[in-house]
């Protein structure tokens, strides 16, 4: 699950989510937080199932490594990107702020995160993507935030394409599970196994 | 120089013993800082502080306060905040003369935790037991907080010298009258050298009597009024101005054999009164006239003791209506040991339904005793009734003496009578647990194992002292040597397992188990919290693996019907493998396994109808993986019974047979080059590369390399060899391929870490092997028969997993069977269809068929052009952009079920294959295989399609109405998503390779099952085991009504869901399950006695509440009394009324007359009825006198404290 080379250098590995509608662009926003770049949507195809990205940030002198699953939106897909919630700490919720559609698909996609999601702490947020697009806006600032307020999570409107406020966005996240450590830090990677150091602990009464 | 003129020698060289003796006395003292009425390092006020930061107030509780403290009105259930060690007592010794003293300041919490509002405390008489310490009864006797006690010491005492209370009491030595007497005047010098205000007192005769003599001397400096009132509240709150000392005299009365006229309140009035040195003139005449008045000018309390001990309750545990619960009893099979009855689950008539299933669980052990197993209860608790006695103290408040009237003639200190009753309860310390017993004994079962031979003689003697704990039913318990097991055990536990009729949908709990308790501290049910432990480790209540460990851990319940006591570990691996056949059967005929959900319960109930017929929801990731096998197995054979309803055989037998051979030649480590139709086009071999990972993606791999471990670094070399072949060229590209498979095959060898290499136990073999035998002929199968090619060797892979050690890992053997499976039947004997053959080219799938599109036409393809085939219904009213002709939704494929190890597989896959662009298109790949199927059956279902369509219905958002054509980056020509579209053939969703191989998924599960080891199956099992025990003791109705017990839960849940159990691997000694056990043991002996208390004050919850919490507690007036009284009455004589007082307990107090005729003209006008400093004559203040009588069956103890006025003296 978490990889070891960089562990030596990387106090954890944390996994993010993006899910929401088709089109909302999940994909252009992680390119552009990963790679600093935007691509058009008729140069990022689809994406099948799940991909993902990873990103090492700094926090607070601390190196943390990102690994970020972007999945589908298509309703088809769901059975398989439902597989990838499972384990993560974060996970975005994105709507695209001129198709009222995907903002109205959110509360689907909340109780699927619901089912889904191995631990009620995780943190989440709904980001309301392409603020560029102002002038065919179809779904109101105020309007997202009280949907966020409803459901409890983070909110935050950014562009891709312009970048605004997608480094916030990850940076907020990222934030919020650091300061939630029973969300990482027990999450000991399958491959770390404690050593047994049987001879010198007194083994009282427990189990013997 | 000037020094010299100063200088002066004082000569020290004349004193005596005597005086050297009074100044140790006086170190001592200022060493505690017992100077000037100082408390020193006793001091209240600094006790207090330093205990919680905030010096409270200590007014002094004149006799006024006291009377009304011990009115009980203050009676709080606060629990003592402060466990923390704390020092009663310090010690110096000293000497005199040959002989050593050891001189002592004690001290009692009474006054503090008063002035705290900890609690009730009874300033009159001091509890003996306070803050858990057991003060000396001399704070009783005379109401002093801060006592000094010399006693004498010998050799023999310094070295049995133990700090405990009361220690001066068990001193050998005797000290005669004399030397008291010069004890006390040594002390009485050195108060006055110091200031001290601290009552001395001296033994005095025979040790075991307790009698002592004791002084006190009281200077009252004016300077400090306030203080000192603090200090002397009980003897003296009144005092003049000047500072002339009060010196209080004690002494103490014991009588073995007391006279009569001493054995009730009027003869110590009589006494007391004759104490007060009032002569009279007129004995004849004005005696009773003065008596009465100087009667009202005392006070008298008193507190009689009423002990219950001793009794016997075999029913102690039982709760709720007697009547209701001795017809159960006479229907139920399981109470035939009379010793150990279990805790009885149903719930009185007028309590609330505690939880559903607990009713449902009894209806079930109702209705099926006769036929099947009935659902174990398990035991929980101490053994016996963990209470040990109760005491019932009454208390008389302070009132005139006339108020009274107890003597041997007549009395009406009835207890009824009483202000105030206080309970006290004393319970057995150190009480075995029932329940966390097991626990540990199945702990013990498993590290015994884990550990291996060399550890084991170790472990051996650690085995014995638990297993003494179940020796109940007088059975030996020899762990790790042999496991004696009843087949009828066992057969009546898988049985009992698979014949439960099916609860479905499984029982919904959300409002039945919510058990909101009286208290309001909500008990969170097992169900819920199984789904709160840190990580996935539970299963689902009252799932099929919940009622096997329910079974499992009656094993080794002290009231289990089993045969032969046994170990969990033992019982477990004859048991799983009676399973493992029962669900290899179950596969073959097709029968969903019980009790394993795979429907989603009712969430998803409208989802699931969509075809008319219930369709498995997805595997349910929040319960373990042995669960999630099950799960699997289930959704499985749920597949399968659908297909065989369906049962089409519209294979085309050309298909099936090549896709064998691609099977084959791929698995034989052939050059890929030669699969059919590769030859001619397009990047082969990484397209074989791709059907690989294909193949690891969906977790289909073949069944000879079953270990998910070696999947990853496979992949990872896999990898390398995809992204060497990128940029090589086309020649070379088909070299590497035989080296991938061999790398593929060196993957397998890794088996032999296999945790399946587990300890033989070959003294099972035996019984266990006839046994599954005639098992299995039971049910007509017996896969050994079937199984092709099988050997000895397989025989014992399918018969012991757990003794699998060296047989199954032969990756040759492996591979041999792998091939036998593919050519001909399974070596599981699994009923492969024809149909089912052609599944098995799921290997290749898609990413072949577009090779195959290349070289012809596909035989499964719609032939006809025009034909429509496989489709549902029209999408609304579209139409197809090139035809015109309606839009149909096509008929799908169910998309497969994951476990959570294949998808993790599948996560660490992807994440090998990096966020490079390569990387991810290869992802797309793997993934597309469902996209592929569908835009088949797309295809399929409309003739003259284009990809416009497709995304209509497939992705609307990528369909631009108004200009009627894709969204950008579907059209983009380089889209993945168009290629995929070329490439895809006409094949509706029945003919297309099906997207889960649920044969070779049941083939994995089962293998899985079949591997796991003992030691691996336990830690699977380990955290439900908790989770049931949990369920055991949350279930019961004393949780609901017991604040405390609803705490424990609470913190028991909290220790539960916090552990980390995913840390518990095999072998591993150190496991720290101490913790949760030890919070297991405190919890199940804490409900044992609040059940033993609800059983004898049946109903008075609070009261219960409140002496769990103190150990002792004020009996409110109503029902409680009434209940109590009733219990005492009961338990107390054979007449059934109320018991006589095993003690009583006077406290007579005066101030002493100082003039006749002052005292009388004052009593005359009868308005002294409060204790007070009214009386005044020549005395300039009151003196007070106290005197304690204690009577019990056989002595009297008389203490009292005279003061004196030291002007006089």
């Amino acid at each position: 699950m978490s990889d070891s080379h960089s562990s030596s250098e990387t106090v954890a590995t944390l996994k993010l989510l993006l899910i929401g509608s088709s089109g909302t662009g999940k994909s252009s926003l992680l390119m552009r937080f990963v790679d600093g770049v935007f691509l058009a949507p008729d140069e990022i195809s689809a994406t099948i199932g799940v991909d993902f990205k990873v990103k090492v940030i700094d926090v607070e002198g601390k190196k943390y490594k990102l690994t970020i699953w972007d999945t589908a939106g298509q309703e088809r897909f769901r059975t398989l990107t439902s597989s990838y919630y499972r384990g993560a700490q974060g996970v975005i919720l994105v709507y695209d702020v001129s198709n009222r559609d995907s903002f109205n698909d959110l509360q689907t996609w909340f109780n699927e995160l619901d089912t889904y999601c191995s631990s009620k702490e995780v943190v989440r947020m709904i980001v309301g993507n392409k603020v560029d697009k102002e002038s065919s806006r179809e779904v109101s600032r105020q309007e997202g935030q009280e949907f966020a307020r409803k459901l409890q999570t983070l909110f935050v409107e950014c562009s891709a394409k312009t970048k605004l406020g997608v480094q916030q966005a990850f940076d907020e996240l990222v934030q919020q599970i650091i300061d939630t450590p029973s969300l990482w830090q027990k999450q000991a990677p399958a491959n770390v196994r404690l050593q047994p150091n049987t001879e010198t602990q007194e083994y009282s009464g427990c189990a013997c | 120089m000037d020094d010299f003129e100063n200088f002066e020698f004082i000569d020290y060289t004349t004193s005596g013993p005597w005086e050297r003796f009074i100044t140790q006395i006086e170190d001592s003292l200022r060493s505690w800082g017992l100077v000037d009425n100082s408390l020193g390092v006793f001091d209240p006020t600094t006790i207090a502080a330093s205990e919680d930061g905030s010096s409270d107030d200590l007014s002094t509780p004149n006799p006024a306060g006291v009377s009304s403290s011990s009115d009980g009105a203050t009676a709080q259930t606060h629990s003592p905040k402060s466990p923390k060690s704390k020092v009663y007592q310090l010690r110096e010794m000293l000497s005199l003369d040959d002989a050593t003293y050891a001189l002592s300041y004690q001290y009692h919490p009474a006054k503090i935790r008063l002035a705290e509002g900890v609690e009730r405390i009874d300033l009159d008489f001091l509890p003996i037991s306070l803050e858990g310490v057991v003060h000396h009864s001399l704070h009783r006797w005379t109401a002093q907080t801060h006592i000094l006690i010399i006693s004498p010491v010998t050799i023999s005492d310094i070295f049995a010298t133990s700090l405990s209370s009361s220690s001066s009491s068990a001193s050998s030595a005797i000290i005669d009258l004399s030397s008291a007497k010069l004890l006390l005047s040594s002390f009485a010098i050195a108060f006055q050298n110091t200031g001290c205000n601290i009552p001395i007192f001296v033994p005095t005769g025979q040790p075991w009597n307790m009698t002592f003599t004791g002084l006190m001397i009281q200077s009252m400096p004016s300077s400090s009024p306030a203080l000192s009132s603090n200090q002397h509240d009980l003897l003296d709150d009144e005092h003049g101005d000047d500072d002339q000392a009060i010196e209080v005299r004690f002494n103490t009365v014991h009588v073995p054999y007391p006279p009569v006229q001493y054995t009730h309140l009027s003869g110590i009035m009589d006494y007391f009164i004759e104490r007060m040195g009032i002569e009279d003139d007129d004995p004849a005449s004005s005696l009773g006239n003065h008596s009465q008045s100087i009667k009202e000018q005392i006070h008298a309390s008193a507190l009689f003791s009423y002990d219950l001990v001793n009794w016997r309750d075999e029913d102690w545990k039982r709760w709720g209506n007697p009547l209701e619960v001795e017809s159960r009893r006479a229907s139920s099979s399981r109470d035939r040991d009379g010793d150990v009855t279990t805790f009885q689950v149903d719930e009185e008539p007028t309590m609330n339904t505690p939880s559903d299933s607990v009713n449902i669980e009894d209806m079930k052990t109702e209705n099926r005793a006769l036929s099947i197993l009935p659902i174990p209860i398990l035991p929980f608790g101490p053994v016996q009734d963990p209470l040990k006695s109760l005491r019932l103290l009454a208390r008389f408040a302070s009132a005139p003496c006339t108020v009274y009237l107890d003597s041997k003639n007549f009395a009406d200190m009835d207890a009824s009578y009483a202000n105030i009753w206080i309970l006290h309860a004393t319970f057995k310390e150190g009480d075995y647990g029932i329940l966390s017993g097991i626990m540990e004994d199945a702990i013990a079962s498993w590290s015994s194992e884990s550990v291996g031979q060399g550890h084991a003689d170790g472990k051996v003697q650690k085995d014995q002292t638990y297993s003494g704990a179940l020796l109940n039913k007088g059975a030996k318990l020899i762990q790790g040597t042999i496991t004696m097991v009843d087949t009828m055990d066992v057969e009546n536990i898988v049985d009992a397992l698979f014949e439960m009729p099916v609860i479905e949908p499984p029982v919904k709990s959300a409002a039945s188990n919510k058990i909101e308790t009286e208290c309001g501290v909500r008990i969170i049910p097992a169900s819920e919290l199984g789904l709160q432990f840190k990580y996935a480790t539970t299963v689902p209540y009252n799932s099929f693996l919940w009622r096997m460990i329910q079974y499992l851990i009656d094993v080794i319940s002290p009231n289990s019907d089993i045969s032969y006591a046994t170990s969990v570990m033992g019982f477990l691996k004859v048991l799983w493998s009676e399973l493992l056949k029962q669900f290899y059967a179950r596969w073959e005929n097709s029968l969903l396994i019980p009790m394993v959900d795979i429907y989603g319960g009712n969430a998803y109930e409208s989802e699931a109808e969509l075809g008319g017929e219930r369709k498995p929801v997805a595997i349910d990731l929040r319960y373990n993986l042995l669960h999630q096998k099950l799960s699997m197995l289930n959704c499985c054979i749920a597949r399968q019974i659908v297909r065989n309803k369906e049962a089409p055989r519209d294979v085309h037998p050309v298909l099936k047979r090549r896709k064998e051979k691609v099977i084959i030649e791929d698995k034989s480590g052939l050059n890929p080059s030669s699969l059919p139709g590769s030859g001619t086009t397009s990047p082969t071999s990484e397209q074989t590369y791709g059907a690989q990972f294909q193949n690891l993606l969906h977790g289909l791999s073949d069944i000879s390399r079953p270990r998910s471990a070696d999947v990853v670094p496979m992949a990872k070399r896999l990898l390398k060899n995809v992204k060497n072949r990128a940029v090589s060229s086309p020649q070379e590209s088909t070299s590497p391929s035989p080296s991938a498979s061999s790398i593929l095959f060196t993957g397998s060898k890794t088996e032999p870490s296999s945790p399946t290499a587990s300890m033989p136990i070959p003294q099972v073999e035996a019984p266990r092997r006839r046994y599954s035998s005639r098992r299995s002929s039971q049910h007509l199968f017996h896969p050994t028969e079937t199984t092709t090619g099988s050997d000895d060797d397989d025989e014992d892979v399918f018969y012991d997993p757990m003794e699998t050690s060296e047989v199954i890992l032969d990756p040759v053997e492996m591979q041999r069977r792998a091939h036998s499976q593919s050519l001909t039947e399974s070596f599981v004997a699994l009923k492969y269809s024809s149909s089912a053959d052609s599944q098995s080219g799921i290997l290749v799938n898609d990413l072949d068929q577009m090779t195959v599109s290349a070289s012809g036409p596909d035989p499964r393809e719609v032939a006809d052009a025009h034909k429509s085939e496989g489709g549902l219904m029209p999408l609304k009213d579209l139409k197809l952009l090139e035809t015109g002709a309606p839009l149909m939704i096509p008929k799908l494929q169910e998309p497969g079920f994951m476990t959570e190890d294949m998808i993790q597989q599948q996560e660490e896959l992807f994440e090998t294959l990096g966020s490079s662009s390569d990387g991810a298109k290869m992802r797309a790949k793997m993934q597309s295989t469902q996209l592929i199927s569908d835009m088949e059956a797309f295809k399929a279902a409309n003739p003259g399609c284009v990809l416009g369509d497709f995304i209509r219905w497939h992705s609307p958002k990528d369909w631009v109405e108004d200009k009627r054509q894709m969204s950008a980056r579907m059209a983009d020509a380089g889209n993945y998503w168009q290629e995929l579209w070329a490439n895809s053939k006409r094949i509706p969703a029945g003919r297309q390779t099906p997207l889960f191989n649920y044969n070779q998924e049941a083939a994995k599960v089962l293998y899985y099952l079949d591997s796991l080891s003992g030691d691996q199956l336990f830690l699977n099992l380990l955290p439900s085991m908790f989770l049931l025990a949990y369920d055991t003791l949350a279930s019961h109705p004393v949780a609901s009504h017991i604040r405390q017990v609803a705490i424990g839960l609470k913190e028991l849940a909290k220790e539960l869901t916090v552990f980390p159990w995913n840390e518990l691997t095999a072998g591993e000694e150190d496991l720290h399950l101490d913790v949760v056990i030890d919070k297991f043991r405190d919890v199940e002996l804490l409900m044992g006695r609040a059940i033993a208390l609800v059983r004898k004050f049946p109903e008075q919850y609070r009261l219960v509440e409140r002496i769990l919490e103190d150990l002792e507690t004020v009996v409110e007036d109503g029902d409680e009394r009434e209940c109590v009284y009733d219990l005492f009455s009961i338990g107390g004589s054979l007449q059934s009324s109320f018991p006589q007082p095993t003690s009583r307990e006077f406290v007579l107090e005066t101030f002493d007359p100082s003039d006749m005729s002052d005292f009388t003209s004052v009593s005359s006008s009868s308005s002294a009825i409060a204790p007070g400093p009214i009386i005044r004559g020549w005395h300039s203040r009151p003196l007070q006198r106290r005197m304690y009588a204690c009577f019990k069956e056989s002595e009297v103890r008389i203490v009292e404290a005279v003061a004196k006025d030291g002007m006089y003296m």
